[in-house]
């Protein structure tokens, strides 16, 4: 019997391809990201410097569009109204996101694969008509007037409840709210029952099993889902041009205007640079709480 | 089986079952319509393209109607106008084919009003619609204007054109002998929105409309802009975010042309503007939406409407004045791209809807004026009753139709006006 010995070189070349096989795999994904958002991000960056008009660019580049997108009056009402909207939609998607996930992972029973299907089901419609649906309901002669008006609760419309900043944060919600939920809905899945129980069976209530079970287990996936909802609903310009009114507009109005109204690709992008730095501070910021939060075991409670 | 394994199977089937809604979801979202297609793109409306002209068919060869078409009958619905079509020459281009159309909806096919002479031509688009008169330039500014025969916009975003180097192809009278039957103001081009400087044709002119304030008359009566800052319509005021409308409205208001707004006459025009924007309900994303809170009864009166506009509801309440002050109005135009593969047919298009009663048809499919004078008599009442027809040449020049500052010679650029508008709309 004679054993037989693997060849050096053999297990040498059989160990690089092995290690080019995570490689090869992210390909796609690496291209896809480079193609579809470096690129147009770096060349939204170089528009940023350069002089823009009548849908053209040209040099010298300056920090003139920087200048502007700083010292605007315009645009730190915009900012203000967009960072204030989004917080909102994003809290409460988030908040209604989890409950309506927890509800489904451990108390809907048969309910759940209905109610999912259903909360897959609103996004059919589409986006511009669920906003024109709240026109339907905000309205002087909505849904929600009409009724108040017949039971005789108001004698007149009630004329705030569309056109401002309310309206822009009820259907961001709507909007968002079924994102919020499927993804939420995913994370929570891995949760078991028997963890709850067991913590029920060590003798704690149900706000400190949310506190020392949930929650931590939550958390990394509520900031990422909140992070997510508040670009899509503080960078909305579709919204606020049906629902807003004056005091609900959003950067991301000015922006299209800068970019399809105006021409001017150069003011336009600089807007959306500190538009993406913004988010990415935030975001930074938040990823460093959870990551401080878990080094250092904090209770959430 | 286990439990444990039934429920993990139950769970699977609930998994694919929301894997398959979320990817029939996807599916359905990216097979929807989309107005905003590329031209030159599959169209499954579209059929096979026809072969392309000859040159034996070649419009600028043959002798296309020197005002023909204007004494014959040609009906715009019926077959009439096929055989005038062929009586005139346009026959000689029949077969088109495709023509790659970009433009606003509608300027096509006129809802049909112009089905004749495109079964006559052998024509059918395919169709690619923008949402504003600046997606053109943009389009071509980026190079992307490649493959399309045919453009429809306004004079107001026309203008800016120019900043894009041989986007468009001269047309000459001889190519389009149904310029002759322009009305003064136009074929004259007295607003220098039409020609270049060799006396070409970069744009024909084929619809306008003069801007007003359009309202509901069973609740209000406005006849000038002064009046919308009335306490009757605080709230109630409804403004388009078209934001070359509003120039070219404030400065007729104003007294002053569009064309070639100073920067203190910019401050002028915003400041006259700010009381008015105060009055607003909402601003409004397009005409269509102002239309829609006008019939609903959310705002009583629209700022920078046009007459119209009513048409497009069932409310005979609905209608539009044009207010005392001085205002302006927009021109609808053709262009042909200097890379266009059709020419021919896109010309012998033009030339077909300037007609005198084709292009009455297609301005009462869309209830806007005719710039043809032998048009004039064939409008419906209705339309006749929208416009001075009666007194045009004089309506036109006291109330010049403008377009857009270039910045040249000391003027503002659309950017700076855009700039100072946005105040007006984060209520600054």
């Amino acid at each position: 019997m004679t054993l037989s010995v693997a060849d050096p070189s053999r297990a040498a070349t059989g160990a690089k391809r092995a290690g080019r096989v995570p490689l090869l795999l992210a390909g796609p994904s690496v291209a896809t990201m480079v193609v579809f958002f470096l690129i147009p991000v770096v060349v939204v960056l170089f528009y940023s410097f350069l002089h823009g008009e009548l849908w053209q660019v040209s040099g010298p580049a300056t920090l003139g569009n920087y200048d502007n997108a700083l010292s605007s009056p315009l645009h730190r009402t915009l900012a203000w109204n967009s960072i204030v909207i989004g917080l909102v939609v994003s809290s409460l998607a988030v908040v209604i996101g989890l409950a309506v996930a927890h509800w489904l992972h451990f108390s809907a029973g048969r309910l759940a694969t209905p109610v999912l299907s259903l909360v897959v089901a609103s996004m059919f419609a589409s986006y511009l008509v669920r906003i024109y649906a709240w026109r339907s309901v905000l309205g002087s002669n909505g849904i929600v007037n009409t009724t108040l008006e017949r039971v005789g609760l108001i004698d007149e419309p009630l004329g705030f409840l569309i056109f401002n900043r309310l309206a822009v944060v009820l259907a961001g919600l709507h909007i968002t709210l079924p994102l919020a939920i499927l993804i939420l809905y995913a994370a929570i899945r891995p949760i078991r029952a028997d963890d709850l129980w067991a913590a029920e069976d060590l003798g704690s209530n149900p706000v400190t099993r949310w506190r020392l079970v949930v929650v931590p287990l939550m958390a990394a996936p509520m900031v990422n889902v909140g992070m997510l909802i508040f670009i899509i609903s503080s960078s909305d310009f579709v919204t606020p041009q049906f629902l807003g009114g004056t005091s609900g507009q959003l950067i991301g109005v000015q922006v299209n205007r800068y970019f399809r109204a105006a021409g001017d690709y150069g003011k336009g992008a600089a807007l959306v640079v500190l538009m993406i730095a913004f988010y990415a501070v935030v975001y930074a910021v938040l990823q460093g709480i959870l990551r401080l939060a878990r080094v250092h075991k904090v209770d959430w409670g | 089986m286990t439990e444990q394994h039934k429920s993990r199977t139950a769970a699977s089937r609930r998994w694919r079952l929301l894997a398959f809604l979320l990817a029939f979801t996807l599916i359905v979202a990216a097979c929807g319509g989309d107005d905003d297609d590329d031209a030159g793109g599959d169209d499954p409306s579209v059929s096979g393209e026809a072969p392309a002209a000859s040159d034996d068919n070649d419009m600028a060869d043959g002798d296309m109607a020197d005002g023909d078409m204007a004494d014959d009958d040609a009906g715009a619905s019926d077959d009439d106008s096929v055989d005038t079509a062929a009586d005139s020459g346009v026959a000689a281009v029949s077969d088109c084919g495709t023509l790659d159309y970009l433009g606003w909806e509608g300027y096509d096919t006129f809802f049909g009003a112009n089905e004749a002479v495109l079964a006559d031509l052998g024509i059918e688009f395919n169709s690619a619609y923008i949402g504003s008169g600046n997606d053109i330039v943009q389009r071509f500014a980026s190079g992307g204007g490649g493959g399309l025969d045919l453009l429809s916009w306004t004079t107001a975003d026309h203008r800016s054109s120019r900043s894009v180097e041989g986007m468009l192809s001269p047309i000459t009278v001889e190519e389009v002998p149904n310029l002759a039957l322009l009305s003064e103001p136009f074929a004259n081009d007295s607003w220098g929105h039409f020609l270049d400087e060799n006396g070409d044709w970069l744009a024909i002119p084929f619809s306008f409309a003069p801007l007003g304030i359009t309202y509901d008359s069973s609740k209000v009566s406005p006849t000038s802009y002064a009046d919308l800052l009335d306490d009757d319509y605080t709230g109630l005021l409804g403004v388009p975010d078209v934001p070359s409308l509003h120039l070219q409205s404030a400065a007729g208001a104003l007294g002053y042309s569009a064309d070639d707004v100073t920067p203190d006459q910019l401050n002028e025009i915003i400041e006259y503007m700010r009381p008015l924007f105060a009055q607003a309900r909402t601003i409004s994303p397009s005409f269509g939406d102002i239309i829609g809170l006008l019939a609903s009864g959310e705002i009583v009166a629209a700022y920078g409407g046009y007459p119209g506009l009513g048409a497009f509801t069932e409310n005979p309440d609905i209608v539009t004045v044009f207010p005392e002050e001085q205002t302006t109005g927009y021109i609808e135009v053709y262009s042909i791209p200097a890379e266009a593969d059709k020419r021919e047919c896109a010309l012998a298009f033009i030339n077909a809807m300037l007609d005198p009663e084709v292009n009455a048809a297609i301005n009462e499919a869309f209830a806007q004026a005719t710039p043809i004078t032998d048009s004039v008599p064939l409008m419906s009442e209705a339309n006749a009753a929208l416009y001075p027809y009666e007194d045009l040449d004089s309506f036109l020049a006291a109330n010049p139709m403008s377009a857009m500052p270039d910045g040249s010679n000391g003027t503002i650029t659309m950017g700076d006006f855009i700039e100072a508008y946005g105040t007006l709309l984060a209520g600054g």
